[in-house]
């Protein structure tokens, strides 16, 4: 499984322009809506939130990966925003985050979505490439980036 | 336009009035019983009083033309009890317990004989005015006294699930008994014949006897053997059972059409089929007892329907206390010797005495019999006294049979498993304080919960013990590799929506068991109403208490021998 398998072009956000957890979250849901990934964003955004509260999903160094299972999709979708300003997430290094990776798995899988998180926190890693991601100013930019280091993560592997 | 309101005056009235009858005797029967059940007494004896209070003696709302109309519905009962204690014995017992059956049935039979016909032809000579007919009805009365009703005896027992050495005594016992009253009968009404200095047979007598009983076994057996035959090429339950019915209607029909013992025909197909192929008759006689109900609370809310109070005068009474007195003691005191000499175990010897003192059918038809033998005075004292003193003991027959049972500890000994699955409750088997999962334990820590304890599936809780999911230990299986992750993988990420389908503590297991099949999980969490977990359980903990508690029943079968 390769991270471009579910996160399409089409859902990147640039410029997210919430301070706040929730809202951020909204903006990319409001956007996989617009593109029709899911049907309603209202409930996603709920269970996320509710996940939120049992334990925040931001890692530190800038990186949020909040998630959720949900009826609504029958494969992993997944979506970016970055923010210049940074987002509040309760992180655990309690810095503002740049990077939000949210990640949807439908409801009866149950690796699915682990292994998309395992993937993401583990290219995450890499200072460079998270500078490179803060810095993007399209969603080509971030798609290439994202796949350019997959495939070297790969080839290293 | 049709006129369909002139057909309906055409059904006879009669015939509305059986089958709503039919409605409401198994209603008020079964409602009766129920209100006896929760007095902890037999409910045989609720079926007997619902009918003698919808009876003659009471509203006569069954009055004797609706009694004669249930007539084969009564021997249809009377055949399906049969044939079920026939099927109670099988090989093992009667090599096991064969010599103690002959030794017990002969001495309770003939002490309950001689004492009803001593105490009748003493005191009867002062109540009647004549000797000659007070020693010719003792030997009446006392051979009709050694029969044993099987129908209430073997229902109490059926009913307290009872089984042990002392429940297969008395169903070898009153099964035999039948054949012993037939032969004492025969000679009875024949010694009896030359008191009273009529013409006497008693050649013409016995063979009558040899008859009956020769033709009932061998009815029984060829009709046992055929019901074999057909039932070996059919596995469908409603087959067998539609087959099993007709077999034993048919059997119980010719019996009626040959004059012979519909009892013994019965009891003869049991035993030949529980010997010729135990494991197929298995189903048989569940299929068929499950058939039953139905059929035995109208037998018994119609034998209480029969009772006619107004027919009683003093003397009657007089010897009803008599027989019933005089048979009472003769068949305890003889059981109990009889026990005893055939070195039955010391829990049959005690007991034993209580559960013979039934009386039904095979009575009032040898009463009915020795009314026809000797018409007049002696015929009609003879079924007075007999159908009085079958009342009486019907009533408390059923009461004695309890306590023996309850006291000799073989009530509830004869279970299947799903006996103690519908039996035993939820909140009786479920884990109260299961092993549980916060929805945040990282999933580090829910590995250490599942390397602590057996289960396969946890149940997954907020801080306010509401369920919220279930992990199954393949989830976790597949979440061990992402372990290193640390917080930001947690129980709510891999926790799957929990089956809780209404089930409380107070639900069976049988119910748990049904809603773990329906979908398809092997765990049930309990929630109560507002879904704080209460409790939690695995399918295996039931197969695990299940078999544990049939074990234990077992092993305390075994040490009684």
């Amino acid at each position: 499984m390769k991270i471009t398998d579910f996160l399409k072009e089409d859902c990147v956000l640039i410029g997210v322009k919430s301070k706040d957890k929730k809202g951020a979250i909204s903006e990319l849901l409001e956007l996989l809506k617009e593109k029709k990934h899911i049907k309603d964003s209202q409930d996603i955004l709920d269970n996320v939130m509710e996940r939120e509260k049992l334990g925040s999903t931001g890692i530190g160094q800038g990186i949020a990966v909040p998630h959720t299972k949900t009826e609504q999709i029958e494969d992993l979708v997944g979506a970016v925003g970055i923010s210049d300003d940074g987002v509040s997430f309760d992180a655990l290094d309690g810095e503002p985050v740049h990077i939000i990776f949210l990640i949807l798995a439908p409801t009866k899988s149950i690796g699915l979505h682990l292994k998309a998180l395992a993937k993401i926190a583990r290219l995450l890693k890499d200072k460079t490439f998270r500078n490179a991601l803060r810095k993007s100013t399209s969603a080509s930019e971030v798609a290439r980036i994202i796949r350019e280091d997959e495939e070297k993560l790969n080839l290293s592997s | 336009m049709f006129d369909i309101g002139n057909k309906i005056p055409m059904l006879s009235s009669i015939e509305l009035n059986a089958i709503f009858l039919l409605g409401l005797i198994l209603f008020v029967g079964i409602m009766g019983a129920r209100s006896f059940q929760k007095l902890k007494l037999p409910q045989v004896v609720g079926y007997i009083i619902v009918g003698i209070i919808l009876g003659q003696s009471g509203l006569n709302i069954i009055n004797k033309e609706i009694i004669e109309t249930f007539v084969p519905f009564n021997y249809f009962a009377l055949g399906i009890i049969g044939f079920t204690i026939g099927g109670e014995l099988n090989t093992e017992v009667f090599r096991r317990y064969g010599r103690q059956f002959v030794i017990i049935l002969l001495a309770e039979g003939l002490t309950a004989f001689f004492a009803v016909f001593l105490l009748v032809g003493i005191l009867g000579t002062f109540i009647l005015g004549n000797s000659a007919y007070a020693w010719a009805l003792g030997l009446l009365l006392g051979a009709i006294a050694s029969a044993t009703a099987p129908a209430v005896t073997a229902n109490v027992l059926w009913e307290y699930k009872a089984r042990g050495p002392l429940t297969t005594t008395v169903l070898g016992i009153v099964a035999l008994d039948d054949g012993l009253a037939l032969i004492l009968f025969a000679l009875a009404s024949s010694i009896a014949a030359v008191i009273l200095g009529a013409n006497p047979s008693l050649s013409s007598a016995i063979s009558r006897a040899v008859y009956e009983i020769g033709m009932g076994i061998s009815v029984g057996l060829i009709f046992g053997l055929g019901l074999i035959q057909i039932l070996r090429k059919y596995a469908e339950k409603d087959k067998i059972l539609v087959f099993s019915l007709c077999g034993i209607l048919f059997a119980l029909g010719l019996a009626l059409i040959m004059k012979i013992d519909m009892l013994l025909v019965a009891m003869t197909m049991g035993v030949i089929l529980i010997n010729r192929e135990p494991r197929l008759s298995r189903d048989v006689f569940k299929l068929v007892s499950g058939f039953a109900m139905p059929f035995y609370i109208l037998f018994f809310v119609l034998v209480g329907a029969k009772f006619n109070v107004h027919t009683t005068t003093a003397k009657a009474i007089a010897l009803v206390l008599i027989y019933l007195l005089s048979r009472t003691a003769g068949k305890m005191a003889g059981a109990s010797f009889g026990a005893k000499i055939a070195g039955a175990s010391k829990t049959v010897r005690k007991y034993l005495p209580y559960c013979l003192l039934g009386q039904a059918g095979v009575a009032i038809g040898l009463s009915i019999l020795a009314y026809q033998h000797f018409p007049g005075m002696i015929g009609s004292s003879i079924i007075v006294v007999v159908t009085l003193a079958t009342f009486v003991s019907e009533i408390s027959a059923p009461l004695c049979v309890r306590y023996a049972v309850v006291n000799a500890q073989e009530a509830g000994l004869n279970i299947t498993e799903d006996d103690v699955l519908s039996k035993t409750k939820v909140g009786e088997v479920m884990d109260k304080n299961p092993p549980r999962v916060y929805e945040n334990t990282p999933i580090k820590d829910i590995l250490d919960i599942f390397g602590e304890s057996s289960y396969q599936t946890y149940p997954v809780v907020n801080r306010g013990n509401t369920l919220r999911g279930i992990i199954t230990i393949e989830s976790i299986r597949k979440a061990f590799a992402y372990s290193e992750m640390g917080r930001l993988i947690i129980a709510h990420d891999i926790m799957e929506p929990a089956a809780t389908r209404r089930i409380s503590t107070d639900s069976s297991l049988l119910e748990a068991e049904e809603i773990m099949d329906k979908y398809g999980v092997d765990y049930l969490p309990i929630v109560n109403g507002k879904s704080i977990l209460e409790g939690f359980m695995e399918k295996r903990d039931i197969h695990r208490f299940v078999s544990s508690r049939l074990i234990k029943v077992k092993e305390e079968l075994d040490s009684r021998g």
